[in-house]
């Protein structure tokens, strides 16, 4: 090919797409977001990946507990009164507090009356002693009530769920009226516990930590929790035992915990953004790719369009015929869409031996979202069909 | 009675330099008369069929049609009266390829307004007059020549407009086919339709009642055939 050929060719070229501009545009931004998309997906799946690396390393940085270590012919009671104050009093520690388990050191029954021979609304249900900095620090409770824990004198509980059920209690917003006997004596019921959460306290009883101290005289199977900022368990590790007894830190024993529920958390927001994002970029490339091949049909239909005119249809009925077999394809496209995605999502768990999750409102959405999908990509289309005009329609064969 | 009637039509394009496509047009046509309008080509012939047709606008002068001053109608009045009163037949037949013959048709009498109930027998009706009733199926891509421009017919007439237009309907035709569609013609002209009808052919200008000779966009001739 010679420089001249190749100069004509490409001013040929050059020539037919100035003189359809808005079909080259169009054009252009579908290729573009059809690259842009793949580039897209894959860059911001791999920074979703690196995100949730990260929240995995940070999720399990963020927990710091403490035990007691048992020292024969040491003093019954290990953790000072103000152990959580001193550990939130260091830097990075958001939230910190005492958690004693009653029931692995007293024999200590819980009932529904204040008469313990009544066998049948009695229950083996555990006992544990808290502090208000625990269940803050667990995100056990969201409570306004949680400072009565750290009240010797108040005699209040928050129930399990779990337990609330073997116990026979309601479980409701309001608990005013609601009582447990613990060893025989009235706690008032102040709130509940949720499942979850690293302190799994849903098959308990918490009372106020000071007096499960009491019932036990000894704190040996006491654990301190600090929640620290994201990924700063590490360092706050390494000074906790001092901190809480600086005067014998080896008293006390130091592991990061792992929060399953921080990183399951952690973990389904960044997947949640990953699909959002592609789905909006695919979604917009789509309305494009539409809106494209409407631009065409319009330019394939002039003459079309021109007869329609002149046999009366109105600009507005032109327009109207271009939206509605624009939803109408959507719609169309949308049921075999969600058809498609059914298949690949369910073949996609069989091969990888997963769970499948599939849900029934999003099979639904398919033909919906592809009717405006449809709807709003022949927008542009329709209204460009129905300002040509019919005198020159006419003579585009 | 005269169903169209033009006094000092101009219509001009603003280009550079503009072109004056029709230079003071005045024609009269009446209730089944039928006009071949003649003329070479860049008179202005087109034009004027697009302007009788209410397809574009003159830039001066008055069109009345039907007693209506075609002047002080909208754009969606000027489309009813296309659906209603107006009929056109082009020299591309503009037959819709991938429709039957029978839909074809039908869309003309959907876009009129006809009622579902009356347009099958309207359907066949003039399916009958133009003999195509045995094409009545076929797709509109498969018709000869002289099929799709009777089909055209069909579909400019079965609304029953006052007014049939048509561009060069027999420019693509032989002899036969040409005096099967004068023949559709004449029918029209005599159930009191107007006619008018653009042309090279002289033969189809033989056939019209009267001739006009348009030249340089003004109707420089016109007499009984």
């Amino acid at each position: 090919m010679t420089m001249r050929v190749l100069r004509d060719l490409v001013a040929d070229v050059v020539t037919e797409t100035s003189s359809r501009r808005a079909r080259a545009l169009l054009m252009v931004a579908a290729v573009g977001l059809s690259v842009g998309s793949l580039i897209a997906a894959v860059g911001i799946a791999t920074t979703a990946a690196t995100q949730i690396n990260a929240d995995i390393a940070a999720s399990t940085l963020d927990l710091v507990s403490l035990t007691v270590v048992p020292e024969p012919g040491g003093p019954p009671v290990t953790l000072p009164d103000d152990a959580s104050d001193r550990l939130e009093a260091v830097t990075m520690v958001e939230a910190a507090g005492a958690r004693l388990n009653v029931s692995e050191i007293a024999s200590v029954l819980v009932t529904r009356t204040a008469d313990p021979r009544a066998a049948q609304i009695r229950s083996s249900v555990p006992v544990v002693g808290v502090t208000s900095g625990y269940l803050r620090t667990a995100r056990a409770v969201d409570s306004d009530h949680l400072w009565m824990l750290d009240s010797p004198d108040l005699r209040v509980a928050y129930v399990g769920v779990t337990a609330a059920a073997d116990l026979g209690i309601p479980v409701t917003a309001d608990p005013g009226g609601l009582r447990v006997w613990v060893d025989g004596v009235a706690h008032d019921v102040v709130g509940f516990i949720e499942p979850g959460g690293p302190a799994s306290l849903e098959r308990a009883v918490a009372i106020p930590y000071a007096q499960a101290v009491a019932y036990t005289g000894t704190d040996a199977e006491a654990t301190l929790l600090a929640r620290t900022e994201p990924g700063a368990g590490a360092q706050i590790a390494r000074v906790a035992a001092t901190a809480v007894r600086p005067d014998a830190p080896q008293r006390l024993e130091v592991s990061p915990v792992v929060s399953v529920e921080s990183l399951r958390r952690g973990v389904n927001t960044q997947l949640d953004r990953l699909a959002a994002w592609t789905g909006s970029i695919l979604l917009a490339l789509t309305v494009l790719l539409i809106a494209n091949s409407m631009v065409v049909a319009v330019t394939a239909r002039t003459a079309e369009i021109g007869l329609r005119r002149a046999l009366g249809t109105p600009a507005r009925g032109i327009a109207a015929v271009f939206l509605t077999e624009g939803a109408f394809v959507g719609a169309l496209g949308g049921l075999v869409g969600a058809a498609v995605a059914s298949v690949t999502v369910v073949v996609t768990g069989l091969i990888n031996r997963w769970d499948v999750v599939l849900e029934p409102w999003m099979v639904a959405a398919g033909p919906v979202l592809g009717l405006v999908v449809g709807l709003v990509a022949s927008v542009y289309p329709a209204l460009r069909a129905s300002r040509i005009s019919p005198a020159l329609a006419l003579r585009a064969d | 009675m005269n169903i169209l009637e033009l006094a000092g039509v101009v219509k001009t394009y603003p280009t550079h330099p503009p072109v004056y496509a029709l230079a003071g047009v005045d024609l009269k046509v009446a209730e089944g008369e039928s006009v071949a309008i003649l003329g070479r080509s860049g008179s202005g012939k087109s034009t004027l069929l697009n302007v009788l047709g209410l397809l574009d606008e003159p830039t001066e002068g008055t069109y009345r049609l039907l007693g209506t001053d075609t002047g002080d109608l909208s754009g969606a009045s000027r489309d009813a009266f296309r659906a209603r009163s107006l009929g056109f037949v082009f020299q591309e037949s503009h037959v819709l390829g991938h429709r039957t013959v029978r839909e074809n048709v039908w869309l003309r009498l959907a876009i009129s307004g006809v009622p579902h109930g009356e347009r099958r027998e309207l359907v066949e009706g003039v399916l009958g007059r133009v003999g195509l009733t045995h094409r009545a199926d076929a797709p509109g891509r498969l018709l000869s020549g002289g099929e799709k421009q009777r089909l055209a017919v069909a579909r400019a007439v079965v609304s029953r407009p006052r007014v049939l237009l048509a561009d060069e309907p027999s420019g693509n035709l032989d002899d036969s086919n040409t005096e099967q569609v004068l023949d559709l013609f004449a029918e029209q002209a005599a159930a009191g339709v107007a006619v008018v009808v653009i042309t090279h052919d002289s033969r189809t200008a033989a056939w019209a009642d009267r001739t006009c000779v348009l030249v340089d966009g003004k109707i420089t001739e016109a007499g009984p055939r």
